[in-house]
């Protein structure tokens, strides 16, 4: 009878580890950019001017925080089996934007220099801006 | 016509022909493969920048670490905060030259370059195929490297999890950079 007891104790205990360990690490691994606040929202036109501007600062501010960019669409692509959304930024910079596998929007209904707002994480710059796992975001969440 | 007008027009057909000698690709394909006892891993990056200079017959890469995309998150932590510290080293690039494009189309030729990971440079010869498409050009390829080479940490207690020559296959798609 104590023994089964014990046993049943310390099956209680891993659950409750396991439960804690899954709690703390949930969030690291399972990041979603579409239910997780925006840390900086900014025009696609001042975030590719920042990059051009200082690369080192731009980086440390934003790489692999999540941002929302509000710009016009320069064009969409489907290449390698990818949809991004190229946001319009300057003459030398666009803002890359790589859609989430769960983004489902149809790349077909943009049309060029449409106003969108995308939200995703921000990897940083070449010629480019890089975002991965963009959603479309909606103006409604900055009013 | 007198000769300085007619040199300047010259000139500017000069100068557009050079331009136009030079091509960009902003959403290069990079991939890596791992082969290892206890698991195989891929991480593919979307968004390699190469410009292809078909005047100086120089090809050069550039890709964000961080841009790598893992099946696993952990893969993705692992890769950049222990192997290849992305903060430290957020780019990796290549250069590389080649010979008479036009006359290599549609077969694989070596071309020779440099290729920095990890802040570390090292010679490469990599095998390549340049296509033409439409009077763009498509190049893709692939080649090993050694992790070791690029002063790349494995934990032992990891090291049946990652492969020592790990497969890198690429695919660039270039528009004319005036257009693009």
């Amino acid at each position: 009878m104590i023994k089964n007891y014990s046993l049943l104790l310390k099956s209680i205990f891993f659950i409750f580890l396991s439960f804690f360990i899954y709690k703390a690490l949930y969030p690291h691994f399972f990041r979603n950019v579409k239910n997780s606040n925006a840390v900086f929202f900014i025009s696609a036109k001042d975030l590719a001017k920042q990059f051009n501007n200082n690369e080192q600062k731009s980086n440390l501010k934003y790489n692999n925080k999540i941002i929302t960019i509000y710009g016009t669409v320069e064009k969409v692509s489907f290449l390698n089996n990818r949809k991004t959304i190229i946001l319009t930024g300057n003459s030398k910079t666009s803002i890359i934007c790589d859609l989430d596998d769960n983004e489902l929007i149809q790349l077909n209904t943009l049309k060029k220099n449409q106003q969108l707002y995308i939200k995703g994480i921000c990897k940083g710059y070449l010629k480019d801006v890089i975002l991965l796992n963009s959603f479309i975001d909606t103006k409604d969440n900055y009013e | 016509m007198n000769k300085p007008l007619l040199f300047l027009i010259l000139s500017f057909f000069v100068i557009g022909n050079i331009i136009g000698q030079q091509y960009i690709a902003r959403q290069g394909q990079v991939t890596f493969f791992s082969y290892a006892s206890v698991e195989n891993i891929e991480a593919k990056n979307n968004q390699a920048l190469s410009i292809l200079d078909l005047e100086k017959k120089e090809m050069a890469v550039s890709m964000l670490m961080r841009a790598f995309v893992f099946k696993k998150d952990l893969m993705h932590e692992h890769f950049n905060e222990s192997y290849i510290e992305s903060d430290l080293f957020p780019k990796a690039t290549f250069e590389g030259n080649f010979n008479d494009i036009e006359n290599s189309l549609n077969q694989a030729h070596v071309m020779k370059g440099k290729i920095t990971i990890h802040g570390i440079t090292k010679n490469i010869d990599i095998k390549t195929t340049v296509k033409k498409v439409k009077q763009n050009y498509a190049i893709s390829g692939e080649f090993n490297l050694t992790v070791k080479d690029f002063n790349i940490k494995i934990p032992p207690i990891l090291s049946n999890n990652i492969a020592k020559v790990v497969l890198v296959k690429f695919k660039f798609q270039y528009l004319d950079y005036e257009s693009n």
